[in-house]
């Protein structure tokens, strides 16, 4: 059924290039090694990672940066606004965690803990330690392969 | 003392336990990254089964195989491969003979939409070799006349797909320097903005090649310089594309008859621009543009190819070609619609010679309409049943005929987590080339449209890390126009097949294979001829080196030659942004090589044909920075 279904779909309308199922599994794990609740409030202004996260249950889409666990940040403007929002926000003492999906974000923001990017063809994932210890997040074993000590 | 033993054996198992779990959690990362991998690419997006056949090149593959030209991936695909005419023009129907372009049957896409070089025809002939830096993936759809996509009739349909600004934002730089001084740069950019992202991508090449030995003090030249713009910018909904190419090629043996021109030169200028928008969830509306200059200039000490009278050319052409679709789709309960209308109009807008502005020839115009209907109907929530038409007009100016084509399509589906099969019973037609008709009217004005009738059946095994297909072909021509006897009265058959077997060891190793076999009846002037070919490809990464090593073999009945053309690249990726790449091509000097005809005019009699590899022996270095 799966199958036919994604036939009919992919020569249909507008497409998303995300892959639902994959794409929550991964993510699931990537926020689930950030914040340890069991609903995670994310913040995303991303069409199709809304829409993706939109389907899961762990997930709470949150339509403000001030109330997010985490922020998935997918492009520069987005990522300039939401560094505006978290100065003000530093002031207060709350600070969600930022994650981007473009390794050329990583330069603009301390506050950046990771990206899941693409590199020629293939997915990468990354932590940088020195950004995980601001927040005092020690990641489980597994990660270890997939993080530097800093840019 | 058992108390501490029991202890002793309980922290060891523990901490085995520990690791153990920690190994199966890092392989579980790897496992969903590698699963993400492939159920994310961008191809997954644009792949369209019951468009038939795919040979898939993804993005990671590209990469992987240092792909730099569409040339370098059309040279190991099965079928169909990449060959030269002898204007040293992408031609992979080429007999080598003097003839026009042959491959019109063969139809270039990009993000979709048709790149068409109008009267000079598919748009092959300047992008058969275009530089890839743009392309995402590529996918090659064999045999069965693609509806939704194709104005005119084709065999073969190739889609490049450009990439996306959410994978591929920022800048990149790519510098190439090889043997001979061939060398090539390409700069490329991209952004995602919140409402719409773009792209752009510049690259020129200058292709020094090897020379072929022609018996004179002047070997035959096909170097060329290249300088081609591709752009786009897109929204949701709407996208426009501007592509510019300008191509100044050295023409190999161009119009001379003995293959010993004294000039050969063929300058081409391409504009191709294209408007696509999403009007409601079930329509789509395409507009493009095509424009295309050549200059040609021609000169041999005897007369040349053409004209009888004169042993010199200096011509301009200029030409346009308009094309507009509107498409429906809509699901209406298991059926799927997809209908549609396309025109196109080709004209010749001028002609120079020597200078001069001529008088246009009599047949300078060429209006296509096409109409089609596809309708997949979901048998059960395993297989697909799927009926297409597709009727073409093409209407033509100077006295030369019209042409009434008509395509029928009926595909069956099956698929499940690990086994698919497809097949298809099709009747398609395309015509003789009206150029054809127009320089030789009276050999072929009694010459139909070509029929094609075939079946193809299509069978494929996944499993984890490893996947095996089986294609198989039986096609028979009525009204063959590649039998080059025209009195010939028998219909052309095909038979071929195709063996894929891909393995993954792990995300870092993995080995391609592919082999075919095709036999054919009564063409080229050959009662029978067996081809096959094997692609052999091993992908490797240790540390921060990546590894391609590839072998394309050929052989056939003419001679039963063996032609090998290994590929071989290592690829340092020095850090994030840099990348240092070392390639070989056709490091054996081996490959396939095909024959290039030549006759002596004074006497009329056929001399020694040229044997001519279109794959340069070539040592690269590249180096690639992202920014």
């Amino acid at each position: 059924m799966k199958k036919i279904f994604i036939l009919l779909i992919l020569v249909y309308g507008h497409l998303f290039a995300l892959e639902k199922e994959s794409t929550l599994k991964i993510y699931h794990q990537i926020f689930s090694s950030l914040v340890s609740k069991p609903t995670i409030s994310v913040y995303t202004n991303d069409k199709e990672y809304k829409n993706v996260f939109s389907q899961s249950n762990k997930i709470n889409l949150v339509n403000e940066v001030s109330v997010a666990d985490i922020v998935l940040i997918t492009n520069r403007p987005t990522l300039f606004n939401v560094m505006k929002d978290l100065q003000w926000m530093q002031q207060e003492g709350e600070k969600p965690i930022l994650f981007v999906t473009d390794y050329r974000l990583l330069k603009y923001s301390l506050d950046i803990v990771g990206a899941f990017y693409w590199r020629k063809g293939r997915s990468q994932l990354l932590f940088i330690k020195k950004r995980l210890d601001q927040y005092h997040i020690s990641l489980p074993q597994e990660y270890h392969a997939f993080m530097v000590d800093e840019l | 003392m058992l108390y501490f033993f029991k202890r002793k054996i309980i922290k060891r198992g523990l901490i085995f336990s520990s690791l153990f779990l920690n190994i199966l959690h890092a392989q579980n990362v790897e496992s969903m990254l590698q699963e993400y991998n492939k159920k994310n690419a961008l191809s997954q997006k644009t792949i369209d089964e019951n468009k038939g056949h795919l040979v898939l090149f993804t993005r990671e593959k590209l990469e992987k195989m240092h792909a730099k030209t569409l040339k370098d991936v059309f040279k190991t695909t099965p079928l169909i491969y990449y060959h030269e005419n002898r204007y040293a023009l992408p031609d992979p129907l080429t007999s080598g003979s003097i003839e026009p372009y042959r491959s019109n049957y063969i139809r270039l896409y990009v993000d979709g939409v048709e790149v068409t070089q109008g009267w000079a025809g598919s748009g092959l002939l300047l992008y058969g070799d275009v530089n890839i830096d743009f392309v995402d993936h590529i996918e090659f759809y064999y045999m069965i006349p693609s509806f939704e996509s194709s104005v005119e009739p084709a065999f073969l349909t190739i889609f490049l797909y450009s990439k996306d600004p959410k994978r591929d934002s920022g800048g990149k730089v790519d510098l190439i320097g090889g043997s001979r001084g061939y060398h090539v740069e390409s700069f490329n950019y991209g952004e995602q903005k919140e409402d719409f992202s773009y792209m752009v991508n510049i690259s020129h090449t200058d292709g020094k090649r090897e020379k072929i030995e022609n018996g004179t003090q002047m070997p035959l030249s096909r170097d060329f310089e290249s300088l081609q713009l591709f752009s786009y910018i897109k929204s949701d909904d709407q996208i426009f594309h501007l592509q510019v190419m300008k191509k100044d090629t050295d023409s190999l043996a161009g119009a001379s008859w003995d293959a010993t021109p004294l000039a050969s030169r063929i300058d081409f200028l391409n504009l191709h621009m294209d408007y696509g928008i999403d009007l409601t969830e079930n329509w789509h509306a395409m507009l493009s543009y095509d424009w295309l200059k050549t200059t040609m200039r021609e000169e041999d000490e005897l007369p040349l190819i053409g004209s009888p009278a004169s042993n010199r050319l200096d011509a301009r052409t200029e030409n346009s070609t308009f094309t507009g679709e509107l498409t429906y789709k809509n699901t209406v309960g298991e059926h799927h619609i997809n209908l549609g209308i396309k025109g196109r109009d080709k004209k010749l807008d001028s002609v120079r010679l020597d200078g001069h502005k001529v008088p246009s020839p009599a047949f300078d115009s060429e209006k296509i309409a096409s109409l089609f209907f596809q309708d997949q109907y979901a048998l059960t929530p395993q297989q697909l049943l799927s009926f297409g038409i597709s009727y073409n007009y093409i209407n033509r100016n100077g006295g030369i005929s019209d042409d009434s084509l008509l395509q029928l399509r009926l595909g069956y589906i099956y698929t499940s987590d690990e086994w698919s099969y497809k097949a298809y019973l099709y009747r398609t037609q395309v015509a003789i080339e009206p150029l054809m008709r127009y320089f030789y009217p009276h050999t072929t004005e009694d010459i139909k449209a070509q029929t094609t009738l075939g079946v193809t059946q299509e069978i494929s095994y996944t499993r984890e890390n490893q996947q095996v297909r089986l294609i198989l072909q039986l096609m028979q021509d009525e009204n063959s126009l590649l039998q080059n006897t025209l009195e010939s009265q028998n219909d052309t058959k095909y038979f071929t097949t195709v063996l894929n077997y891909n393995y993954e060891f792990d995300k870092d190793n993995k080995v391609d294979i592919q082999l075919y076999y095709a036999r054919y009846e009564d063409i080229f002037n050959f009662d029978r001829l067996d081809d096959i070919s094997g692609y052999f490809s091993f992908f490797n990464t240790y540390g921060d080196f990546d590894f391609y090593n590839g072998v394309v073999w050929h052989r056939n009945s003419v001679d039963w030659d063996n032609y090998f053309d290994w590929t071989s690249s290592i690829a340092w990726n020095v850090n994030e942004a840099l990348t240092v790449t070392l390639k070989g091509d056709n490091l054996l000097n081996k490959a396939k090589k095909t024959d290039l005809y030549r006759f002596d005019i004074t006497t009329m009699q056929p001399m020694e044909p040229l044997s001519i590899s279109p794959i340069d022996q070539r040592i690269t270095i590249e180096l690639e920075y992202m920014f």
